[in-house]
């Protein structure tokens, strides 16, 4: 499945547009990273727990955009777009969406 | 360029988890965590409070709330019962254990920081004879030796203190009634000791526990007269009357000591003594300016 | 402890009527899915040139609130980390729900399609607190509607 966030490919046409794909994934912090990063508030540098929890939570997201891009028959999906936003204290949703389209 | 629009099949962007049940894992799984966790952090905070030395507790001993509306004659007759009971106990260097009455007629009887020990007017009326009134007397000053007041704040401390940090989100609020439940277990646990502590020293002093039980008939009655139904044991932090009469059968019968004998009675004047301190305690009501009755928790607060 | 009753008669109104209504509103909009199946959502940006169509911006948003069960499973979840469920299906329904209005607004003015869809999620109160949390997700998009040949 290509993915890609260009509006076309080169050296490819797309035959179908195939509508609206989409995936997102909600994941929560827990206690354990919340302290590390209290602390790194005291000390300064990356919040790698954060970081990797964001790094899970877009992977999921991209997984299940790919999962909805098969369902409908894709071969490739263009112009990805991600979105991220703070939904309640301590989640975070990460939105990622596309055209699934059939490259020939 | 055609442009179709496929049905994308449901489930790919929400699980299939059942909510209830994940309610279950979660809920259940954070209850036992705390618990196991207060009961940790109670232990730490105890022990931690035991290393302050009982001599700088008195510093930290609530004076306002210390009435003495006791006459010479009736905290005399008070310290010489003290006396003798705790020679029976073996307190340890050091400790001096300071007996206060207050006039006011609240039912209670409580032991604090530095030694200190409030007895009530309204439970001393109540009490039928001396071996009742020793075995309440015991009751606290075990509660005295085995620091109890002390080590209760700290554990009680530790508790919420980490609670809070962890579970600071307030939609869990609910939860925190874990770190009580761990909190009434442990004050449970001091009463039982407490209680065995001082059968042992009535025990030494009388030949025989017989008055012992009728300390916990009178409070049972109290209760029952005041209306308030006995609370399910889970929540309550002394263990329930019957349990607690059954503790000191139980023992009397493993110690071989004798549930029977003729009970010492008060001293004639000890009705008049305790009319004396009830008059003191209101005219100090009376009087503006001066600290009313102790009314409030202070520490530990035990039930006679 | 009556605090404790309390807490459990919002949990359970949550969780019953909560689940009832986010029935209710997937079957509608599945229903409404498919009545609109025929004016793709493209995310694309560039439109094909011919024939010549008429632009208009069209936009659907939705506010979604979050009941008291998500909620407290939510904040559990804080405690031990993981996918958040509870508020999976919750932003699910409100992009579908922006979309179909978006859709619905294109629909009327007579489009044939809409392009370069985008969205935007926010979070009306964070539901700091006992107050509710609410989401907003709004749907954006140009819609290409077919001039008529003079």
């Amino acid at each position: 499945m290509l993915i890609s966030n260009l509006e076309l490919i080169p050296g490819r046409r797309v035959v179908e547009h195939l509508g609206l794909v989409q995936g997102s994934s909600v994941r929560a912090k827990h206690v354990g990273r919340d302290i590390m990063a209290g602390l790194k508030n005291i000390f300064g540098g990356e919040l790698k727990g954060y970081t990797e929890l964001l790094q899970e939570s877009r992977d999921e997201a991209l997984q299940r955009l790919q999962r909805q891009a098969e369902a409908v028959g894709a071969n490739a999906i263009l112009n990805v777009r991600f979105s991220t936003s703070s939904i309640a204290q301590g989640a975070a949703e990460i939105y990622v969406y596309g055209t699934a389209v059939i490259l020939d | 360029m055609k442009y179709r629009n496929p049905r994308i099949p449901e489930g790919i962007n929400v699980s299939d988890r059942h909510p209830l049940k994940e309610l279950l894992v979660l809920a259940g799984g954070a209850l036992l965590l705390l618990v196991l966790l207060s009961w940790l952090l109670g232990q730490f905070g105890g022990r931690l409070a035991r290393l302050l030395p009982f001599e700088h507790e008195a510093a930290l001993a609530p004076v306002s709330l210390l009435s003495s509306d006791a006459g010479p004659e009736l905290q005399a007759y008070l310290d010489q019962l003290g006396g003798r009971l705790g020679s029976q106990m073996a307190m340890p260097e050091g400790m001096e254990v300071r007996l206060h009455v207050s006039g006011g007629d609240t039912f209670n009887a409580f032991a604090t920081l530095g030694g200190n020990i409030l007895l009530y007017r309204g439970l001393l009326e109540a009490l039928p004879h001396e071996n009742a009134l020793a075995m309440l007397l015991a009751h606290e000053m075990a509660h005295v030796e085995h620091r109890d007041p002390i080590v209760g704040i700290g554990q009680g401390a530790a508790i919420q203190l980490v609670l809070g940090l962890l579970v600071g989100d307030p939609n869990l609020a609910v939860l925190g009634s874990a770190g009580l439940y761990t909190q009434l277990h442990y004050t449970r646990e001091m009463e039982r000791e407490a209680d065995t502590e001082a059968l042992t020293a009535v025990q030494g002093m009388y030949g025989h526990i017989a008055g012992a039980r009728d300390l916990f008939d009178v409070i049972h009655m109290q209760r029952e007269r005041s209306g308030r139904e006995e609370m399910p044991a889970i929540f309550s932090s002394h263990p329930l009357d019957e349990q607690r009469l059954e503790a000191i059968s139980a023992l009397a019968r493993e110690r071989g000591w004798s549930e029977t004998g003729e009970a010492t009675p008060l001293p004639a004047a000890f009705r008049r003594w305790l009319s004396e301190a009830a008059a003191r305690a209101a005219e100090a009501r009376a009087m503006p300016g001066l600290a009313t009755s102790p009314s409030s928790r202070v520490g530990r607060l035990h039930r006679g | 402890m009556f605090d404790l009753i309390i807490f459990l008669v919002l949990l359970s109104l949550g969780y019953g009527v909560g689940q009832y209504a986010e029935r209710r509103h997937y079957r509608s909009i599945i229903e409404r899915e498919g009545r609109l199946n025929a004016l793709p959502a493209i995310a694309s940006r560039y439109p094909p040139i011919e024939p010549h169509y008429g632009q208009s911006l069209v936009i659907g948003s939705t506010v979604v609130s979050v009941d008291y069960f998500k909620r407290f499973l939510a904040a559990l979840r804080n405690l031990f980390g993981g996918r958040v469920t509870s508020y999976e299906s919750l932003l699910d329904r409100a992009r579908r729900e922006s979309l179909l209005r978006m859709k619905q607004q294109a629909a009327d003015l007579g489009a044939a399609m809409v392009f370069n869809v985008k969205y935007e999620t926010a979070s009306i109160s964070k539901g700091r607190g006992n107050t509710i949390g609410s989401i907003e997700v709004l749907a954006y998009g140009t819609a290409l509607i077919e001039q008529r040949r003079k």
